[in-house]
């Protein structure tokens, strides 16, 4: 809304909400605005995790959770993606030799891919509720039933909460015939 | 053994049965035929109280007016029928005359009228000879205020409808569909809660089986009509329904047609089941002005973006704690998804139904989703128990009203629109007629034959209650 | 004279065991109010509360962490000073710590009751199996107890039914899951005794609830409500008139000049004070609450026993990769295990050990092994598929010994929103369990080796398993016990503990449902006074 007072055309309000959602709230916005929108940090998750039908509303989250603990993140999503793009990396399988050569951007890849397969950025404490301000608990929540981490099993487990079939359908595996 | 001594061993066992034997044996056959029978009237959905003894009476039908308590129907010489002669049996099924005086048409003589000869004595000796007797005294009688406690009143409502007539055994024993006629309209007494009442609250024969109200669940039209009845259904479909309650991409049963596949229709033999399959096939279509396609036919979703059902919250404790949403797509997913799943579309064995095809959410009234969310859904079936936990103490009215709004929009007919009032309402047990609200009006002017309308009507509207007054 | 009290009894905490001893007083005639620090939550918002948690292995992330409530989990409310961190996810809601609890239900065994007597070391309990078994039959009824009728339970091997029983169970087993039959299958040769574990997970429909469709979320929330939680008692009990006072934090109990309890105090969310009067007091909250409030109330502790005698089944765990599909995550959270240690005269040197098979979906700690391996691309979801295939997961707990170091007290420096007192514990584990864990560790071996495994971890160190017992143990004598064989109170004749606090011998099983036995007798017992 500070934007509109600083007098944007709804336009432009509208351009911009579609493309920095995010950043646009945040600290850093000038040097990020012209560097990475979130089209291109989705496009990145995409070849990432070499899902394209990965939902970029999720994508958008993890933008938005990573760039609140780190301002400079969007910059760094940025290196990362030209980076990728100079290695001509576009298949995962090559990823190794990638980041053998390019340690400190594969960390960064690395953080975006477990975001998108945990469904969550950052270290959860396992033993501490958070208060507000809790020092040691900086996890965000990206998304449970779109995590990639449940995608190689829906076959044969559920997603925990949600039902697979009737009652005592466990007592035989998983087969072509009964999907499960 | 050489296979040609066989039938003259046979021969030689049968000759050497004495008399008394063989008399013996038919009896138990005819036990066993009552016992069917009593199956196929499903007698035992009333006259035993859930935990209690069988046939020992005790199930409580609420009503406005006061308790009406089912009998003891079990050889018991103190507190059952076990003094009865066949002749005085027969009377209270048939006639719903008991020895003590007029039943009350909760108990529903004016289907069992139809009840063959042969059938009755075979009833009769079951209940007599094949049941334990349960010599417990009854926690409590039916005692209605007057003028409901004068039961001689009856005697006029039965004059004007109780018309049937016994069929004879040859036709009742026939296969195919006079067996099935035999069925649908006397033993399972299917029209008692599937035909719409007229204003004395006698069945409408013009709108015979077209669907009725009771007690806040729909009994749908099971006419043969391709669009509001049953006529879109195939003959599997069908008898999957009768047996298990549950037809995949139809509908499946909860409320008191639960009760009656739990109890009555599941036991019934392959042949019979074809029987009611074939009759109602039969059946005089009767359309719904109102609907223009089959409730089963919206057989997909509208599409969401998974985002929005899989969204961060606030957690802060007071937003944990807070549970007074009234957002169809969060309820739907915190209480509905984990069974029915997100997509809608239930388990691949469709154990958790799908919500598209599915007539409770797709037809012209949303009443039955609405009270499946309410009042939940248990049915045994010959494959295991279905349940559904009742969402009444967990949602408040509003709740249950924007969840099955999500769940119509999303999944079904998307031109029904139920508010908090609705759901209110068909928790309390539906829209009451005119002469049950204004029965006390009509007692108060003194025994007309109006005032008997009126009470009868009461007691029809008792009896229509009972499976869904049941706690 | 005529006193004019505010319930015939007063019961603190609505869990499982406070709900259960309200409902059967209830039962019985009385008028009983319930007192809650926290607040009711209907199921399917809890439901939401985990699913968008971030912290999914947290089983208390999905429930409120008030001001006036704070859990074990809440930062800062416990502080350690022993060896090992002592931190049971504890929760303050209507219906208690078992809406996230696995729901076994065993029976203690007759020998577990008789450590001393039999093996010098150790307490006896002071009553016998045999005085508690028909409790044990009506808690299992309360709770829709789902097990097996023919099973030698003390896993030695016999082929008929023990502990002996004067009911059967309520509900009759739910299938194997695969991955239990194959790991039978597997190391049942081996000499391992593999026995199906009683659960309150019903799997027919049972007083409201539904059968158990395995949606594998026993913790921390059942999204169907097919497994029992206190919840549904507590529901019960209002249902039977008994009144639960939410946001009501009992910070006191009076003693009245005969030496009886006389009034509890509690706090609102208001900072509001509170005093009730009743005949008797049943305290039910939880086996670190309770013995807090009664050393803050200074009431019941002429033995000096109050939070002293600590125990939890402390644990540990082993995860490995079998060589054959063996499909968990398929069925409930946990279904049974390994028990010859469950009793023997081994005990007489170390602890008895239970192994659990655990079976939750393993995507997450498999994701996170991976992942930290820099694994990616098509080879993470290859190796997922691979590995959730063939995860073993174990979880293995210990027998504990009373130690009266090993206690719970309320802080002397620190105190909460409501200014109450927050907790200090002091936690040691022992030789007894060490000389435990070598044993265990050597069937890790066995295990490995007869499923032809590779070792994800084997050495997981000492773990939390929220089993809280002996902080006001029963005994027979009045010096050394805080609590008699009734579970009253040995200095108060009108003051009840219903908490797994009270078992001074804890076996290998989860207490549960002897806390819900106990309570029920109680509540008998009490009944038979007021």
């Amino acid at each position: 809304m500070r934007s509109t007072q600083n007098g944007l055309s709804r336009r432009q309000l509208l351009a911009a909400s579609l493309a920095l959602p995010v950043i646009g709230s945040l600290p850093g916005i000038a040097r990020a605005a012209g560097l990475l929108t979130s089209t291109d940090f989705h496009q990145l998750c995409v070849v990432l995790t070499g899902k394209d039908n990965f939902n970029p509303e999720f994508s958008r989250r993890i933008l938005k959770a990573f760039t609140q603990k780190d301002s400079n993140f969007p910059v760094r999503a940025n290196d990362l993606r030209e980076s990728l793009k100079a290695a001509d990396l576009t298949d995962m399988s090559n990823f190794a030799s990638y980041a053998q050569q390019n340690k400190d951007l594969a960390s960064v890849a690395l953080s975006i891919i477990s975001a998108c397969y945990l469904g969550y950025t950052g270290t959860p404490a396992m033993d501490a509720t958070p208060a507000v301000g809790h020092p040691v608990d900086d996890a965000t929540f990206i998304t449970y039933v779109g995590a990639l981490m449940y995608a190689p099993t829906k076959d044969t487990t559920v997603i925990p909460s949600y039902a697979r079939g009737r009652t005592n359908y466990w007592v035989n595996p998983p087969s072509a015939q009964n999907a499960g | 053994m050489p296979r040609y001594l066989a039938p003259g061993l046979g021969l030689v066992i049968l000759t050497a049965i004495p008399r008394l034997a063989m008399a013996q044996a038919s009896t138990e056959d005819l036990v066993r035929q009552g016992a069917y029978i009593a199956r196929a009237a499903d007698c035992m959905a009333c006259h035993t109280n859930p935990g209690g003894k069988s046939y020992g009476g005790g199930y409580v039908i609420s009503s406005p007016l006061g308790d009406i308590i089912a009998t003891n129907i079990s050889p018991s010489r103190q507190y059952g029928i076990g003094n009865w002669t066949e002749t005085q049996f027969s009377r209270a099924v048939r006639e719903g005359i008991a020895p003590e005086g007029h039943l009350y048409p909760a108990m529903p003589y004016t289907a069992y009228s139809g009840i063959s000869d042969a059938d009755i004595h075979a009833l009769y000796l079951y209940f007599t000879k094949g049941t334990k007797p349960v010599d417990l005294p009854p926690e409590r009688h039916t005692a209605l205020p007057f003028p409901f406690n004068q039961r001689w009143l009856m005697a006029g409502w039965n004059l004007l409808y109780s018309t049937g007539k016994p069929m004879s055994a040859a036709t009742t024993a026939a296969g195919g569909t006079q067996r099935g006629e035999y069925l649908v309209k006397v033993l399972a007494h299917c029209s008692t809660c599937h035909t719409p009442r007229n204003i004395g609250m006698s069945e409408d024969q013009s709108r015979f089986l077209a669907g009725a109200d009771l007690g806040g669940w729909h009994a749908p039209n099971l006419t043969s009509d391709a669009i509001s009845g049953l006529g879109g259904w195939s003959d599997d479909e069908l008898k999957s329904y009768l047996r298990d309650g549950a037809a995949h991409g139809k509908s499946q049963a909860a409320g008191g047609m639960a009760e009656a596949v739990e109890h009555s229709l599941r036991h019934l033999t392959d042949a019979d089941l074809d029987a009611i399959v074939r009759y109602l096939r039969t059946v005089k279509p009767v359309r719904n002005p109102n609907q223009s396609r089959p409730g089963f036919s919206v057989t997909t979703g509208k599409p969401v973006d998974l985002a929005v059902l899989d969204a961060p919250i606030n957690r802060s404790p007071d937003a944990l704690t807070n549970a007074s949403s009234i957002n169809g797509a969060e309820l739907y997913t915190g209480a509905c998804a984990s069974c029915h799943q997100l997509n809608g579309q239930g388990t691949h064995d469709q154990f958790y139904p799908s919500l598209t095809s599915n007539t409770a959410v797709g037809g012209p009234t949303a009443q039955n989703l609405v009270m499946a969310i309410l009042k939940g859904v248990n049915r045994a079936t010959n494959n295991g128990t279905v349940t559904m936990p009742a969402f009444e103490k967990q949602l408040n009215d509003a709740q249950v009203a924007s969840v099955a709004n999500y769940v119509l929009q999303r999944f079904g007919n998307d031109a029904i629109h139920v508010n908090a009032a609705d759901v209110t309402l068909l928790k309390e047990g539906g829209a009451k007629s005119f002469l049950v609200r204004y029965a006390q009006i009509a007692a108060i002017g003194g025994v007309s034959i109006m005032a008997v309308l009126v009470f009868v009507s009461l007691i029809v509207i008792l009896y229509k209650n009972r499976n869904s007054s049941k706690e | 004279m005529t006193i004019q009290y505010d319930a015939d009894v007063i019961v603190v905490g609505s869990g499982a065991l406070g709900s259960n001893a309200a409902y059967e007083l209830l039962k019985h005639g009385k008028s009983v109010i319930v007192l809650e620090s926290g607040q009711s939550i209907p199921r399917w918002k809890i439901v939401e509360n985990f699913r968008s948690s971030p912290r999914k292995g947290n089983h208390n992330d999905p429930y409120p962490n008030q001001p006036w409530a704070p859990t074990s989990f809440s930062p800062g409310y416990i502080e350690n000073t022993g060896n090992f961190k002592f931190l049971p996810g504890m929760l303050r809601l209507v219906g208690g710590t078992t809406w996230h609890w696995a729901g076994a239900t065993w029976r203690f065994l007759p020998n577990d009751m008789k450590l001393k007597t039999l093996y010098g070391v150790g307490r006896d309990w002071p009553i016998s199996y045999e005085d508690l078994e028909p409790y044990y039959g009506r808690a299992e009824f309360n709770l829709g107890v789902a097990g097996s009728d023919t099973q030698d339970q003390s896993g030695q091997g016999s082929n008929h039914q023990f502990p002996a029983r004067s009911t059967p169970y309520p509900v009759s087993p739910e299938a194997e899951t695969y991955y239990f039959q194959r790991l039978k299958a597997r190391l049942a040769p081996e000499g391992f005794n593999f026995i199906h574990e009683p659960n309150a997970r019903t799997n027919q429909p049972w007083d409201g609830r539904p059968g158990c469709s395995g949606n594998n979320n026993c913790m921390p929330v059942c999204p169907i409500g097919a497994m029992y939680s206190g919840d549904v008692h507590a529901r019960h009990v209002q249902a039977l008139g008994g009144k639960i006072i939410e946001n009501a934090t009992v910070f006191k109990l009076e003693k009245g000049p005969d030496g009886k309890i006389v009034a509890a105090h509690y706090r609102t969310s208001e900072h509001k004070d509170v005093r009730l009067t009743a005949r008797y007091f049943i305290i039910a909250s939880n086996g670190l609450e309770t013995p807090k409030l009664l050393l803050m109330s200074d009431v019941a502790n002429a033995s000096d026993q109050v939070g002293r005698n600590l125990m939890d089944h402390t644990g540990m765990g082993l995860q490995f990769l079998a060589d054959e599909p063996l499909w968990p995550g398929r069925g409930q959270v946990q279904q049974g295990g390994i028990f010859n240690w469950r009793d023997g005269d081994f005990r007489r040197e170390h602890s008895a050990i239970k192994h659990a098979l655990t079976n939750t979906v393993p995507n997450r700690a498999i994701t996170q092994h991976l992942l930290s391996q820099g694994i990616v691309g098509p080879e993470l979801d290859e190796k997922i598929k691979d590995w959730a295939a063939r995860w073993v997961d174990i979880s293995t707990v210990f027998e504990l010994l009373p130690s009266p170091s090993n206690r719970i007290q309320p802080s002397t420096t620190r105190r909460d929103a409501l200014g109450i007192p927050t907790m200090t514990i002091h936690y040691d584990t022992d030789d007894y369990i060490e000389k435990g864990a070598a044993v265990a560790k050597a069937d890790y071996a066995k295990f490995v080796a007869g499923m032809g495994g590779t070792v994800i971890n084997d050495n997981t160190g000492w773990q939390n398993r929220d089993h809280i017992m002996g902080t006001v143990l029963m005994g027979d004598d009045a010096k050394t016990s805080v609590v008699n064989g009734e579970c009253r109170s040995w200095d108060h004749s009108n003051l009840f503990m219903a908490t797994t606090g009270v078992i001074p011998a804890c076996g290998v099983v989860n207490p549960t449902l002897a806390g819900v036995a106990l309570a029920i007798r109680s509540a008998d017992i009490i009944a038979k006074e007021v």
